[in-house]
């Protein structure tokens, strides 16, 4: 059953019996929250009332709703694959409250009066809106935005979508000169002659398909060139999408003394591998893409360890038509809002990360990334919290799709812990 | 003859069994004998409807599908698209309703992108013969240059084949390893090192960059054709240094202190990787490929279509 927007809850929202998680303060106590007009009214064992909404929270975790610091809602756009609305619903449904929108090549967030355009055009949605903006004008690569100007108007970072800065030198112009702002540059992790036409990862599995190979070469040779950039001029570098071994080991190398670098991978690369592309399933044809069972557990290890800072959806919506086509012809990039905390979780659950730490990677550590600020779990506080049964074992069907597409990979796998409620001042979904 | 191949459609021959292609070997050399007679044509195929589909340019394939279905006694739609219109992406959908629509009985399908066939066994009921589909698999190609060292050896197990050339855009190199091996003969690759796949010995191949030693090493040598597209682009620099690294000239086969059975899939670049003198010698089988390209294509038709409607 499809769930709703409910903003029927003005009377009070009451949270029985949760295990609340405030990612702020790293402490997690059992208690009862109620919610008025919006705020946390009340913590503490509170007597219920028939005038209020009662959530039974028994052997659930409520904790500050999620960010998430890279999906594409096609807008500005012409609608047809997402929308800022069902952008929205697919991000309450995934227990997000905050989501960054980059900026790509069909759909450019490039100048101060399109991130004007588009504060306006967030202000009465059930969630908040942070654009990414391009690095380059139309993201060529070429000359820069007006990153200063795009700031004021709320961009929290700078980002060709997609489209890697091939020319190393726009990269490190790109990275002294926002640091008068003191907000991130990121890049698209992969050398574009290396990845050669590539379409899947390069292993026997290309080989045997038939299909380019691109090798993990084309990514970490890439991180090596932008970090060691952003280490010579101290640019603030966010690294979005790592998805092989030798970059963890790149990475790391160069986060030891440097507190600028931050980086991220999606939860499809930490759940399959190039063998799942057997069958030439469309809905694996992601850039970079999916790598081998070897990058697939050395990128589990580096979020254990927190080399890998945070997960980001990657959700990128596409008609179906598009996605349908052959495997060179079809459109690369896959939804994710909806699944993806609890593909996160199935995995990381399962190698004995603590929940407590797999929570931090869609919240506390996104927040820091992009300066965003997390509302603390006490009286008086904006209320934006996330319900999660961190047991519930689910099939993801098409009818837990609330994107306007739904290319998703993850149609039909069984997933371990849901979002149950997503809760944003007086909105509550679920 | 009542035997059926264990699959429905022959997308390629990474997995089909040893049983299948002993089987399609079997069949073609039976049917290599009705080609020798003076009236060519069997009613094995009576009344079915084949339809070929050829997304991308294809001289030999095309006829050699076209002789082999007409052989049998089917009938015949051919259908070309413009590799133009093919680059606008229609969708495999579109494809398969056209397909479906028209009631054919069987697909014969040439496409330039790589699992093309296998996308569409997905959509599509009527069994479906892979005609080559990128550079993923050409496996009618390969079962062809199989049974081709079969009728010259009586057998493939232990044999050494070399393959030769630009095997990173070959589909016919894939579909042959997969057959090679599985029959049991032993496979070399022999071409510029850029040129070979970098995870190609995870198939169990012995991989070489020097063609005297391959030829040394060899029972057979199936040279591959150095695509001229791929000049000029810096992946070969000039045909003159091919030919001098990597083409069976005649010196080399003279100089050759035994016999190596010549063999390519066409179309020749004479002077480049093979010499006329070598095309053209005792030892190349290159036209007695040909003509086993249509007992093997009427082979694979008639083990996929045949007892089924047999009465």
């Amino acid at each position: 059953m499809k769930a709703n927007i409910d903003i029927s809850t003005k009377n009070g929202i009451l949270l029985k019996n949760g295990l609340i998680i405030d990612v702020t303060k790293e402490k997690s106590f059992e208690n009862d929250i109620l919610i008025i007009d919006g705020k946390i009214k009340k913590i503490g064992d509170i007597q219920t009332n028939k005038d209020y909404h009662i959530i039974d929270c028994k052997d659930k975790i409520i904790t500050q709703s999620f960010i998430d610091i890279g999906a594409n809602f096609k807008t500005p756009g012409i609608g047809d694959q997402e929308t800022l609305k069902s952008g929205s619903i697919s991000a309450l449904a995934g227990g997000f409250t905050k989501i960054c929108i980059v900026s790509s090549t069909e759909n450019l967030i490039d100048s101060p009066e399109i991130v004007k355009s588009l504060a306006n055009s967030s202000k009465e949605l059930p969630i908040e809106i942070y654009p990414i903006c391009s690095v380059t004008k139309n993201n060529e690569g070429l000359e820069l935005t007006e990153m200063g100007l795009m700031k004021d108007n709320g961009a929290v970072a700078f980002y060709d979508d997609n489209s890697p800065l091939m020319n190393a030198q726009v990269l490190r112009y790109a990275l002294e000169y926002s640091k008068m702002f003191n907000i991130p540059v990121m890049n698209h992790p992969e050398d574009l002659n290396l990845v050669n036409k590539g379409l899947i990862n390069e292993s026997a599995h290309s080989n045997s398909m038939g299909l380019n190979g691109n090798p993990t070469i084309s990514e970490s040779i890439m991180i090596n060139r932008d970090l060691a950039i952003a280490n010579y001029v101290k640019g603030r570098i966010h690294i979005p999408n790592v998805t092989c071994a030798s970059s963890i080991d790149i990475i790391k190398k160069y986060k030891k003394n440097n507190k600028l670098i931050s980086c991220n991978t999606s939860p499809h690369h930490l759940y399959f591998t190039d063998s799942d592309l057997l069958d030439f399933n469309t809905n694996l044809k992601v850039s970079p893409p999916i790598r081998s069972e070897k990058d697939r557990l050395k990128l589990i290890e580096a979020v254990r360890s927190g080399i890998i800072d945070s997960i980001s959806s990657n959700h990128n919506p596409h008609r179906i038509d598009d996605k349908e086509k052959d495997f060179q012809n079809a459109e690369q990039g896959i939804i994710g809002l909806e699944t993806s905390f609890s593909v996160a979780h199935t995995i990381l659950s399962s190698s004995n990360m603590p929940i407590e730490n797999i929570i931090n990677l869609f919240s506390k550590n996104p927040a820091k990334i992009m300066n965003l600020k997390l509302n603390k779990i006490k009286i008086n506080e904006n209320s934006e919290l996330t319900i999660i049964d961190p047991n519930k074992k689910w099939k993801f069907t098409k009818d837990n799709i609330y994107s306007k597409s739904s290319n998703s990979p993850f149609l039909n796998e069984t997933l371990k812990g849901r979002i149950d409620y997503t809760i944003n001042k007086n909105i509550l979904f679920g | 003859m009542s035997e059926n191949l264990s699959t429905k459609h022959f997308i390629g021959l990474e997995n089909a069994t040893k049983k299948d292609i002993n089987l399609i070997i079997k069949t073609a050399l039976t049917f290599r004998e009705i080609l020798d007679r003076p009236i060519k044509k069997v009613p094995s195929l009576k009344g079915i409807n084949i339809v070929n589909l050829f997304f991308e340019n294809s001289t030999r394939t095309k006829l050699s599908f076209e002789l082999a279905e007409k052989r049998l006694s089917a009938d015949v739609l051919n259908f070309s698209a413009s590799s133009s219109s093919l680059n606008k992406g229609e969708s495999l959908r579109d494809t398969v309703q056209n397909i479906q629509a028209m009631k054919i009985d069987c697909a014969v399908m040439r496409h330039p992108v790589p699992g093309s066939c296998k996308q569409l066994t997905k959509y599509l009921d009527c069994p479906i013969v892979n005609a080559g589909d990128g550079t993923h698999e050409h496996p009618t190609q390969a079962m062809l240059d199989i049974t081709s060292i079969y009728e010259k050896f009586n057998k493939i197990k232990g044999l050494k084949v070399v393959i030769a050339g630009d095997i990173l855009h070959s589909r016919v190199a894939m579909s042959n390893i997969y057959g090679l091996k599985s029959l049991g003969a032993e496979v070399m690759l022999c071409g510029p090192p850029h040129l070979i796949p970098k995870y190609i010995k995870d198939f169990d191949v012995e991989v070489t960059h020097d063609i005297d030693m391959a030829l040394e090493w060899g029972d057979v040598i199936n040279i591959l054709r150095i695509q001229r597209e791929r000049m000029g682009i810096g992946l070969v620099p000039s045909i003159r240094e091919y030919r001098k690294l990597f083409g069976v000239t005649k010196e080399r086969i003279q100089n050759l202190k035994k016999e190596i059975v010549i063999m390519h899939p066409g179309p020749i670049n004479r002077g480049v990787e093979i010499d006329s003198y070598v095309a053209d010698s005792d030892q190349s089988i290159i036209l007695n490929q040909v003509l086993n390209g249509v007992a093997v294509r009427m082979s694979i038709l008639y083990l996929l279509l045949g007892s089924k409607y047999e009465s």
